[in-house]
């Protein structure tokens, strides 16, 4: 099993994290800490890239569910990005477009935040 | 009072021996030397002994069974000899104030002078033989041999001696007191040698006890002399009896010698006390430590112990211990020295990178850091030893000296060969405390897969107009899965599958929630979609944020051979129909995603219509999701393909093919999630 890993990275104002690897119910809290961070420096405005996404679980869905009012309440959102298409196929099937902003690149989805202004 | 029902049976024969021999004693003083008769004499003498004997075995029995300090039995040794020192000296002052006219009337022995001079002798009597009785008590300290029989051959040849007192006047007999007191004080000689038991005492002890040998061996030769002075003392001693003073004078002179052998031992044992010390203080803090390894195993009571030995074993000022935890470094433990402290020269040594894995012990100088950082000790050396494993670094073991003391060789010996022992027992309570984990969370997931198979159909429906085969294989971790019926009427079914997100229990719970709300809401209404839509509602309060469910939903209605069929989120539908296979996928978003009109509007029911012959596939991702060691998927292609092969047989063998096909896909790699299969073939043949 390959591990995980979330790097945040900000470009301009907004906070890109890097999902790498496998997101489930063991790594989920890894993904839970960037988000308490970026909650905690006021960073509400994250683009979630998952090029190196390789698996996504209930588990690791849920992270997002749980974080994602916490972001629109202070003005700011999550918004999905660059994900394989097997990743989409899981957001896909629960319906997370209708509920989540997902971009086929990272530069779109940042794109999404000035246009929103 | 409570202790007075307690005295045993031996207790007050001992005591009534004494009271007995003392009445007896005292009525014959009374008249002694009214009748001048021999034979009242011999009684008289023999009476006297019995009371010695008398009180002796009282003295014996009220130190016998008990437990005293060496050095409080020397201290009362010291008492009784002070308080018969005073006796013996003060005499003539007290008898000269209390009766000034005594001298004049010892010789006429009234009343008077009998009831005194028998009081007086008694307490001589009392005295001496608790000093005796003290004196036989440090000599068995820490034997282990029996020594009985050199004692009272000592104590009888005393007696002997004193014996021959009764001699004086007969010069002709004098060699028998002679030769009597030669062997006597040769045995005295022999036994003062029995001090063995000062090897135990701790150095501060030895101290204590050198002054106090020197002062009680002078009070006993003082005690001596005064016993050989011809004076008022003497003649009323030799008044009540002769033999006493002889008896007294004996003991007072074993008791000189014993001391003063004492006092040059423990001076010689001295300088090696120290070392002694050490070396006891050792082997019991390494005793008693792995007692606690096989005994204690909580980590923060072990964790406590192993400081506490450590101090002990280093003579050191502090002692704590630096503990990886989550890639941070903490401060545990801590013996001796505040958390501010500790932390100050915790992070000193991160930084100066002198936290090394080095195998020994490591001693590390702070410099002026104590005084820089005002540490409330001036802290200077610090010593370092890592705590590990086979596998890996635990931690440090930090003690700390101040001042100009320094770690020498045997602190860093004892402590090295202690680190090992503290790191394993560190790892045994870890191992301990995992095991327990592991073994706590098996039993979770026995209570949740109990749950779900108490929450699953127990059979599946009998309708002769459909053909039903569910497979449920769960995953180690209960993955949530559940399906279920609920006939309607005699054409009426709907079908139910779901998967809670997340494991174990948790979902287990959420799962038996599932089934009573599908189980109530199916009862009133014949919608697939408004199920859904109210599920959703009833959710709401229940679900946590990250929580949520994918379901699917069928009615099948046999009068008109259709399908009613909305997706919460939940994986498609296949139908195998003339050897095809057709996917169905309406939209829905998961239950407990979102709680607005979103979820609602989101939401499609579609009507299909059946032919017979027809197969259903209900499934849940844990069987599209199933991977292999390459972690590919299995994917909908590949249970498409299963299904297209198996066009004209029963649902049973369906299912059993495409379990099969899973199984030879995965190879033998672990099973994540739960795997659910609902097959439900039509065969409306009315």
């Amino acid at each position: 099993m390959t591990e995980f890993s979330a790097k945040i990275i900000d470009k301009k104002d907004v906070s890109v994290i890097y999902l790498a690897g496998f997101l489930d119910a063991h790594t989920a809290p890894i993904l839970e800490d960037a988000f308490t961070n970026l909650v905690n420096d006021k960073k509400f405005k994250v683009v979630v890239n998952c090029k190196d996404l390789n698996y996504i679980s209930s588990a690791g869905l849920g992270v997002f569910m749980a974080y994602i009012e916490k972001f629109r309440e202070n003005n700011g959102d999550i918004k999905l990005a660059a994900m394989e298409d097997k990743i989409f196929n899981i957001f896909d099937l629960l319906g997370f477009p209708l509920l989540y902003d997902i971009c086929k690149t990272e530069e779109e989805a940042i794109n999404l935040f000035s246009e929103n202004k | 009072m409570d202790f007075n029902l307690k005295i045993s049976r031996e207790e007050t024969l001992r005591i009534k021996l004494l009271f007995w021999s003392l009445t007896l004693f005292f009525i014959i003083r009374i008249f002694h030397s009214s009748f001048e008769l021999w034979l009242f004499d011999l009684l008289h003498e023999l009476l006297f002994f019995l009371t010695v004997t008398a009180v002796l075995i009282y003295s014996l029995g009220a130190t016998e069974g008990r437990k005293f300090k060496p050095l409080s039995m020397v201290v009362t040794v010291g008492i009784l000899n002070l308080a018969n020192l005073l006796l013996v000296s003060y005499a003539e002052n007290i008898f000269n104030w209390l009766m000034p006219e005594l001298k004049l009337k010892i010789s006429e022995s009234d009343f008077i002078v009998r009831l005194s001079v028998y009081f007086y002798g008694l307490l001589l009597l009392f005295s001496s033989a608790f000093i005796f009785v003290g004196l036989r008590y440090l000599y068995y300290l820490r034997q282990n041999k029996n020594l009985n029989i050199y004692f009272n051959t000592m104590s009888i040849f005393i007696v002997l001696t004193s014996l021959t007192t009764y001699l004086q006047g007969y010069n002709e007999l004098k060699f028998i007191r002679i030769s009597l007191a030669t062997v006597t004080t040769i045995l005295i000689i022999a036994n003062s040698l029995r001090i063995s038991w000062i090897a135990f005492l701790t150095k501060k002890e030895k101290h204590t006890l050198l002054g106090l040998s020197i002062i009680v061996f002078v009070f006993f030769v003082v005690n001596s002399s005064y016993l050989n002075d011809e004076g008022l003392f003497k003649s009323i001693l030799n008044l009540f009896s002769p033999v006493l003073s002889e008896l007294m004078n004996w003991v007072m002179i074993f008791g000189a010698l014993y001391f003063i052998v004492l006092f040059f031992t423990v001076l010689f044992h001295l300088p090696t006390a120290e070392a002694f010390d050490r070396k006891s203080r050792e082997v019991s803090s390494l005793q008693y430590f792995s007692k606690l390894i096989t005994g204690v195993m909580d980590f923060s009571e072990l964790t406590e112990t192993i400081t506490e030995t450590c101090l002990k074993l280093g003579n050191a000022e502090a002692a704590w211990i630096i503990w990886f935890k989550d890639e941070k470094k903490e401060s545990l433990a801590l013996n001796n020295i505040g958390y501010s402290d500790a932390d100050v020269i915790t992070n000193y040594l991160i930084d100066e990178k002198k936290l090394t894995a080095s195998i020994s012990f490591v001693e590390n100088n702070l410099g002026e850091l104590s005084t820089i950082k005002k540490l409330s000790k001036p802290y200077s050396n610090i010593g370092i030893l890592p705590l590990k494993t086979h596998k890996a670094l635990m931690g440090y073991l930090a003690i700390a000296k101040t001042g100009e003391n320094y770690f020498d060789e045997e602190d860093k010996n004892a402590i090295s060969t202690f680190s090992e022992y503290a790191s394993l027992a560190l790892e045994n309570s870890k191992l301990f405390k995992d095991s327990l984990e592991k073994e706590r969370i098996e039993k979770e997931l026995d209570v949740a897969r109990e749950i779900q198979r108490k929450i699953l159909p127990e059979v599946n429906p009998e309708n002769k107009l459909l053909q039903i085969t569910t497979s449920f294989i769960p995953a180690f971790e209960v993955g949530g899965d559940y399906y279920d019926f609920f006939e309607l009427s005699k054409d009426e079914i709907i079908v139910v599958i779901a998967d809670v997100s997340g494991k174990g229990i948790s979902a287990a719970f959420i799962m038996a929630e599932i089934k009573g709300i599908f189980k109530s809401l199916s009862k009133t209404i014949k919608q697939p979609r408004e199920i859904l839509i109210r599920a959703n509602e009833i959710l709401h309060s229940s679900l946590d944020k990250n929580i949520f469910v994918s379901a699917s939903v069928g009615l099948i209605n046999l009068k008109d051979n259709t399908l009613l069929f909305s997706r919460a989120g939940h994986c498609s539908l296949i139908i195998l129909s003339d050897n095809k296979a057709n996917e169905y996928k309406p939209k829905g978003m998961g239950l407990g995603l979102n709680f607005s009109d979103k979820f609602s509007n989101s939401l499609e029911q579609i009507k299909i219509y059946l032919k017979n012959d027809d197969l259903l596939v209900f499934y849940t991702d844990g069987i599209t999701e199933a991977k292999n060691f390459d972690f590919d998927d299995y994917g909908i292609n590949r249970l498409k393909n299963v299904l297209l092969k198996s066009s004209n047989i029963c649902t049973d063998e369906v299912s059993s093919n495409i379990m099969k096909d899973i199984h030879l896909f995965t190879n033998g790699q672990m099973q994540y999630d739960d795997i659910t299969l609902v097959l439900i073939k039509i065969k409306n043949y009315k």
